[in-house]
């Protein structure tokens, strides 16, 4: 007897690890978790749900997140994520907790954390060789936070507070719009503005500050009043780059998404690397040029060319369809000349999108118009060509994030 | 013309004149309500003596006529009027109640706290009031007016007429449609263009904010 039901027991479990070898085969070849993916691609669906894509190509193909991808939770965390070697990490302004994440086999889950001194959300991060620097204003404490980590394994480093003036007069907010190095200073651009929970203005002023590093001491500050609300979260999509020559340039955004100071033009400075100043005679007024309009998304594509991201009036109401309807524009930018030349793309949606990656020379843009499909579009600058690249399922309604995974 | 016992017995008796036929057959038809009832019970009397009456004068006609007993009981006339009566009153009652829930099925809430939330749990959906806000909610009609912010998540899909208050109240909002177990925010957006922009979020659509604005709004309803 006992023989008997041995055997029945062993081939019913060579029958169900059969079977299992056999369903799970063809997905298994492209799911190792050994396997670092180049590419990652985060999707929201028409019905809400957000998934994480990872892939080695993206200039053709179909993908389809519900067979290909990752559910992840909690939702609306894409424009906190850092994307780096294989993890995403983000800061819980819940917890405090800086948290490592990683997809393995199709599941979005933690794999390390860090706890942070206060309540806070990252506006600005940089990397100095394999350390992370995060710097944001903590509004519960008005304080401008930093914390500096390694991060395989997770290890904090240092933390503490910048010392930048705090919000003042009828001011009572801040952001750090944009953080970089510069002959050896940091330099971050920040401005003030005026909220509560149903009310958001910016000062029409940007403030540039110089300072040491590591020692975070106040050097000199520039004020400039040409636009405002100098960078954004580069957390969410790209403000500002360092050129071949090494000049930093950023976007200021006084549209009603970023500064909502919209009198103001949206424009771009630079700062020079030769004298370490923002340029007095450098100001790139897009809202004065052929684009008349106002832009957020700034991306460097090399040779003194950059795109900008740009919204269309009359397209769109306000806040309330801001985000829905399509109404953005890319815009290829002559950085010297100041000179603007549309893309022919579909218009985007999307308020806020890190929807473009430049590799080998070209430019990967992921573009979620309502109608015509949901493409990676791939621009050419020495040729000037579009063509299309990978295809979403018909289902995906924002591609929010495209970013280099692996090496 | 007055509506006594006996012009209703007279009417059913068929002894009665065209304008006394009109009359009682126009008052048995009213549903109008009346506070004073038409037909009070004689002064003096016992409803309960008046009944055994009746009971007395049915009981003598039962065996012969073998009638059924429901009909019996509407004999004669004076009981007939009497239910139709009865019922007009239940009617009118049950009208008059159902006006009255509508009154309070509207729902104030005025938040004047400066930090809290207030929360509020209906079958439909559940709320929750930002700090310094008021809502008034008409469930009948399915209309919320409101000035502040608030949080609203549908436990079904349902149909809502949102409209904001501070500013504009004459500013047509169409119905809108909330899905189940989506967060919806509503609010009377400030901003340097518009000082009164009413907008109404899904959870989705909260990202197209300016990231303050956004980050402040999901601390202070923890989404």
């Amino acid at each position: 007897m006992k023989g008997i039901s041995w055997n029945c027991f062993s081939t019913v479990l060579l029958f169900l690890g059969l079977s299992q070898l056999i369903a799970c085969a063809p997905e298994k070849t492209g799911d190792q978790p050994s396997q670092k993916k180049k590419y990652s691609l985060y999707v929201m669906m028409k019905d809400g749900a957000e998934y994480i894509l990872q892939t080695d190509t993206i200039d053709s193909g179909h993908i389809n997140p519900l067979i290909q991808g990752a559910r992840v939770t909690p939702s609306r965390i894409f424009y906190e994520l850092i994307a780096h070697n294989n993890h995403y990490y983000r800061l819980n302004w819940k917890s405090g907790r800086f948290l490592q994440n990683t997809i393995i086999n199709k599941e979005f889950v933690q794999t390390d954390s860090i706890q942070l001194a206060g309540t806070w959300s990252v506006d600005n991060y940089n990397w100095l060789r394999d350390t992370l620097l995060l710097i944001g204003y903590d509004a519960k404490n008005s304080k401008v936070r930093y914390a500096k980590m390694k991060l395989e394994p997770m290890k904090l480093i240092v933390e503490g507070e910048v010392n930048l003036p705090k919000p003042a007069n009828s001011f009572n907010s801040m952001s750090i719009g944009f953080s970089t190095f510069l002959n050896g200073h940091l330099y971050l651009g920040y401005t003030y503005h005026k909220t509560d929970l149903n009310s958001y203005t910016t000062s029409d002023t940007l403030y540039v500050g110089e300072l040491t590093y590591p020692g975070l001491k106040p050097i000199h500050t520039t004020k400039d009043t040409r636009s405002t609300y100098p960078g954004g979260i580069n957390t969410r999509q790209s403000h500002f780059f360092t050129d071949e020559k090494g000049d930093f340039y950023f976007i200021a955004c006084p549209g009603i998404a970023l500064g909502d100071n919209p009198s103001k033009p949206t424009g771009i400075f630079r700062i020079n690397k030769a004298t370490g100043a923002l340029d007095p005679t450098y100001f790139f007024n897009l809202s004065a040029s052929p684009i008349h309009n106002h832009g957020y998304g700034f991306w460097y594509i090399g040779n003194g060319k950059a795109i900008v991201r740009t919204e269309r009036k009359g397209l769109f109401k306000g806040m309330e369809d801001h985000y829905l309807v399509p109404h953005f524009d890319f815009y290829v930018l002559d950085l010297a000349k100041q000179t603007t030349t549309r893309l022919d793309l579909p218009l985007d949606k999307g308020t806020a999108r890190n929807c473009i990656l430049i590799e080998n020379g070209l430019v990967y843009i992921a573009v979620n118009p309502n109608i015509g499909g949901n493409y990676i579009w791939i621009y050419d600058p020495k040729t000037s060509s579009l063509r299309k690249g990978m295809h979403f399922d018909d289902q995906v309604d924002y591609i929010l994030r495209l970013e280099r995974l692996n090496p | 013309m007055e509506i006594s016992k006996e012009l209703i017995e007279k009417y059913h008796n068929g002894h009665c004149s065209p304008d006394e036929i009109k009359a009682v057959e126009s008052w048995l038809f009213d549903d109008e309500f009346t506070d004073e009832p038409t037909l009070p019970l004689p002064i003096g009397e016992s409803k309960a003596r008046i009944q055994n009456d009746m009971w007395e004068e049915i009981s003598t006609v039962l065996p012969s006529r073998q009638k059924p007993v429901v009909q019996l009981f509407f004999k004669p006339f004076w009981r007939q009027a009497a239910a139709i009566l009865l019922v007009s009153l239940a009617g009118l009652t049950a009208f008059y109640f159902k006006t009255q829930s509508t009154d309070t099925g509207v729902i104030i809430v005025n938040n004047v706290s400066e930090t809290a939330n207030k929360d509020l749990q209906e079958s439909a959906y559940s709320l929750s009031v930002g700090p310094k806000s008021n809502v008034e909610i008409n469930n009948e009609t399915g209309r919320i007016e409101f000035c502040g912010a608030m949080l609203i998540n549908p436990k079904r899909d349902i149909e809502l007429t949102i409209q904001g208050i501070c500013v504009r109240p004459d500013k047509a909002i169409e119905k809108m449609t909330l899905k189940k177990g989506q967060h919806y925010i509503a609010l009377n957006y400030g901003n340097a263009s518009n000082n009164n922009e009413v907008i109404i979020l899904s959870q989705g659509s909260l990202s197209g904010l300016p990231p303050l604005m956004q980050r402040h709004l999901m601390m202070q309803f923890n989404i």
